[in-house]
């Protein structure tokens, strides 16, 4: 049994590398869009690049380029109509709207380009098992770095995310920076969608930082947690999918979600771990 | 350069393209003085502070700022206005308000600590850096604000309905704090508020809203109980055996009446 387990593990440690990097990455900048308040974009990234996905696999194009062209051009898009209202409709409409489009032109372009279903069924399972070292070569060699800017200016990014009119009044540039976060959150969804699927990168965008939130003292902690949980639940939800032979995408999403539900238990039971000392969690209000 | 005077407005309107909100505005703001800005909700205060501040153009009329200068406003929220969801510490919030004034993309962590205790100290709240922002009082919080606002450095402090929510004690201490900090770091200060009690003794300057129109512009000390019942129609709570019928000899700081009491139109007495 543990000489199987080696030998799988060795077969398929690039796809644990990928799932493992591509829950960190998920995991840290979902963190961003639960502080934005913006889940719902989560949720649309994916499904917008899937459609970039479909149509580049109609187009024998690199998938990958796609999806890439697609989410930038909806990010381009939500950028100069403006996020706060677009055209008369809230961002929440636009985002929804583009969420179902997506999804509804990727069936039909599917449908009517003969393209395999094959390409449908990756976006909702994700081939985290096929992945090559190219893929973690994309996602350690972009991802990461993209990650490191976001996180050197976190400061401001942390502030335009809960303050916007604050950071206005300071004089901080609010709309570049929001874009440039959303363009990051672009680029680690169209570098982990063939890996975990769309449903999975929503999945590792939302409930680490669900999860981190319960039992997390200090901004500092709900990050380092988010990343944390968001790799233990990629990379739990590769091994449960290989175990049982399973998709891997929707096992990652129900590993991070049974993660999330074990914080939010022990979270209610206890004061927040990462307390930093003296900072009195338990204290009533003065 | 600033003129003695952090803005001047002229006949401004402001409000959204085809939805003027208030008209008619003409004001000066000296530097080192205090305007009060207060109305109903829903007059037009925010609006007006929104345009103050440079964040929308006015409709129309003239509003000069030569006093404005990149990163030089404070601004305190509305207490509420922040997602407490987030375990923030007193200092991160502190924090947020260096932002702009030092580099975006790194700086050394003890610089930022020390700049965000100094803030802190300035509030009286030196030894609670390290406690978790939505665990303080709503007073405390503000407090906090008012720290936050303080670390960049401001020569305008904007506070928006600072003593929303808080007992008197509370409101008593806070306004306190904001006439000691306007004396000794010379700061210029707009206290958006509905309730004219919390105006009267801590401005200089003030700026009635009523009904999309101002209702009174000019020296505090100068408004009358005969102006307000003008304006808003109804018998006001003020002891007039001290004040006369309404002569020019002003409400600010001496009836007792008016300072418990008195809310501008639609508001609750505190």
């Amino acid at each position: 049994m543990n000489g199987t387990w080696v030998e799988l593990l060795a077969f398929f440690h690039d796809a644990l590398l990928v799932a493992m990097v591509a829950g960190f990455l998920l995991g840290a900048l979902g963190v961003f869009l639960h502080l934005r308040r913006s889940l719902f974009l989560g949720a649309a990234l994916p499904q917008v690049a899937g459609l970039g996905f479909i149509l580049a696999m109609a187009a024998h194009l690199p998938p990958w380029l796609g999806a890439l062209g697609v989410v930038f051009g909806f990010v381009g898009l939500l950028a100069w109509q403006g996020a706060e209202e677009a055209g008369g409709c809230t961002a929440e409409a636009v985002i929804g709207l583009s969420f179902v489009t997506a999804m509804a032109v990727s069936v039909l372009v599917t449908a009517l380009t003969g393209t395999e279903t094959h390409g449908l069924e990756l976006l909702l399972k994700g081939s985290v098992l096929t992945s090559t070292c190219q893929d973690l070569h994309r996602l350690v060699g972009i991802g990461l770095p993209w990650l490191l800017v976001l996180f050197l200016l976190r400061r401001r990014l942390v502030l335009i995310s809960l303050d916007p009119e604050m950071a206005r009044t300071l004089g901080i540039p609010v709309r570049p920076y929001e874009v440039g976060l959303f363009f990051g959150a672009s680029v680690a969804i169209v570098l982990t969608l063939q890996a975990a699927g769309a449903m999975a990168c929503f999945g590792l965008l939302l409930l680490p930082g669900l999860g981190a939130l319960a039992v997390a003292g200090t901004i500092r902690g709900v990050f380092a947690w988010a990343a944390a949980l968001g790799t233990i639940g990629a990379v739990g939800g590769v091994g449960i999918a290989l175990a049982w032979d399973l998709p891997a995408g929707p096992t990652m999403v129900v590993t991070s979600l049974g993660l999330t539900l074990i914080c939010r238990w022990a979270g209610r039971r206890q004061p927040p771990l990462f307390l930093r000392p003296g900072n009195g969690g338990s204290r009533p209000a003065a | 350069m600033s003129d003695g005077r952090w803005a001047v407005a002229h006949e401004v309107t402001v409000g959204y393209p085809g939805n003027p909100v208030v008209e008619g505005v003409t004001f000066e703001l000296p530097l080192g003085s205090a305007l009060g800005l207060v109305g109903p909700n829903g007059s037009g205060k925010t609006t007006l502070l929104r345009t103050l501040l440079g964040l929308q153009p006015p409709l129309a009329g003239r509003l000069d700022r030569p006093g404005a200068r990149p990163g030089g406003v404070g601004y305190v929220p509305q207490q509420g206005a922040l997602d407490e969801l987030f375990p923030f510490t007193v200092r991160d919030m502190v924090e947020m308000g260096l932002a702009a004034r030092h580099s975006a993309w790194w700086g050394p962590s003890a610089v930022w600590s020390r700049e965000a205790q100094e803030a802190l100290a300035a509030v009286g709240l030196a030894d609670q850096g390290s406690r978790l922002f939505r665990e303080l009082s709503g007073g405390m919080k503000q407090r906090v604000l008012v720290a936050r606002a303080l670390a960049g450095r401001p020569d305008l402090l904007v506070l928006d309905e600072p003593t929303r929510g808080l007992d008197l004690a509370q409101s008593a201490t806070l306004l306190r704090l904001l006439d000691r900090l306007r004396r000794d770091r010379g700061l210029t200060m707009v206290l958006v508020s509905h309730v004219l009690r919390d105006v009267m003794e801590h401005t200089d300057q003030l700026l009635l809203l009523h009904e999309g129109r101002v209702a009174f512009a000019g020296p505090t000390r100068r408004l009358t109980v005969h102006d307000l019942q003008r304006i808003y129609g109804v018998e006001i709570s003020v002891s007039t055996a001290d004040l006369g019928t309404g002569e020019p000899q002003g409400i600010g700081g001496n009836d007792p009446g008016l300072r418990r009491g008195a809310v501008v139109g639609g508001g609750e007495p505190a």
